[in-house]
């Protein structure tokens, strides 16, 4: 019974922050979107991107909030983030003629600056 | 009250290597290496206060850049103004002048450069508390670079995997590359995992009290050559001891007369 209900509520969080995702980025196209310059974005918060470009092949397309972003050869971008509110990164490569993505939903606080995160390619 | 930045400056013992490495899966060599690069290898400076960089762009959020226009080298949107070594003591002097916990909170500490506002991330209730255990000895400044990096799995997963460049972007952001961070790492790295190339607690002990006794000219990296040869035939010089070499008498004393 346990296991089941650590299973449930497992999938059920799964579940509740892919909504929430999708939820806030309909926000953020509807004109809510976080990354974009406002009156305090010159005190948004450095996070630190990696994404793992191990066997992809040609251009990989990240997005922040649906904004293309640019990352290096290495696969790394420092983008700034205002605090507090959901930010969902998406990226797309070419793995071995698949195309392979991934998905990954942040929200940032002030003690976050510099924080480090990845993101892995399926 | 104000914070202390000096006290004895205690230096790592075998066991605080052994239980930092043991976050990063018992890999002392590439601890040895972060250590190595951040620091220079070691985490105090010769007046016995930690190793610190003021990071102004940090200073700058956390005091919402109310103090860009008139002190753009405290408080700034670009990283940088450093000035390296105890210099950086004066600039978080003046920014502790206009907002303490602010100030303390963007500045790195110690062996392992962990932000103060990272303080409760590694280990601590506060930022001051944190910099008392910083100020105390090099052991809490592994511990806490060592909760640092478990508090974050992809660092963690980044020295797992030995991913030298992403340790340095996550770790210096998008100018590891011009500042050679990850090949420095991989570098050291490649040397440390030999264990003979490894800094030995003892003689990084024994230089440590040589350089806060100002014998030691040279940095602390815990192998036995010629400048800490000569630091220590200084010593025994001044001491009053006959010339030799470092023995049993010789480390009692060195340690006696530096506290440690």
């Amino acid at each position: 019974m346990a296991v089941l209900t650590r299973l449930l509520g497992k999938s059920f969080a799964h579940i509740k922050e892919n909504i929430d995702g999708l939820v806030q980025m309909v926000a953020s196209k509807s004109g809510r979107r976080a990354a974009c310059p406002g009156p305090d974005a010159a005190l948004d918060i450095p996070i630190r991107i990696a994404i793992d470009l191990r066997d992809t092949l040609g251009d990989i397309i990240v997005t922040l909030d649906g904004e293309r972003i640019a990352i290096d050869t290495s696969g790394f971008a420092e983008v700034a983030l205002a605090p507090d509110i959901v930010h969902i990164f998406v990226a797309q490569g070419n793995r071995a003629g698949t195309i392979v993505s991934g998905t990954l939903a942040c929200t940032i606080t002030a003690d976050a600056a510099n924080k480090p995160l990845a993101m892995t390619l399926v | 009250m104000p914070v202390a930045f000096a006290d004895r400056g205690i230096p790592i013992t075998p066991d605080d290597i052994q239980n930092a490495a043991a976050a990063l899966g018992g890999d002392q060599a590439a601890l040895w290496s972060l250590i190595a690069v951040e620091t220079q290898g070691f985490g105090f400076l010769r007046d016995r206060r930690p190793c610190i960089l003021f990071e102004r762009h940090i200073f700058r959020l956390r005091t919402g850049g109310k103090y860009d226009q008139h002190y753009p080298g405290l408080s700034n949107r670009n990283p940088g103004g450093y000035l390296g070594g105890a210099a950086e003591y004066d600039r978080l002097g003046k920014a502790m002048e206009l907002n303490e916990q602010a100030a303390l909170e963007s500045t790195s500490w110690g062996l392992g450069q962990v932000m103060g506002f990272n303080a409760v991330v590694a280990g601590f209730p506060d930022v001051y508390a944190m910099i008392a255990a910083m100020v105390a000895g090099e052991g809490a400044q592994l511990s806490a670079t060592a909760n640092f990096i478990t508090a974050n799995p992809p660092l963690r997963a980044a020295f797992h995997d030995h991913d030298w460049s992403r340790i340095a972007f996550y770790y210096n952001g998008p100018d590891y590359a011009r500042n050679h961070y990850g090949e420095n790492l991989e570098i050291h790295y490649e040397n440390f995992s030999i264990p003979g190339n490894r800094p030995k607690i003892d003689v990084r002990t024994t230089q440590v009290c040589l350089f806060y006794l100002d014998y030691l000219l040279s940095g602390v990296d815990g192998l036995y050559g010629p400048q800490t040869m000569a630091a220590v035939r200084a010593f025994r010089l001044g001491s009053g001891l006959p010339a030799g070499d470092l023995d049993a008498n010789v480390i009692g004393l060195l340690r006696s007369d530096a506290n440690i």
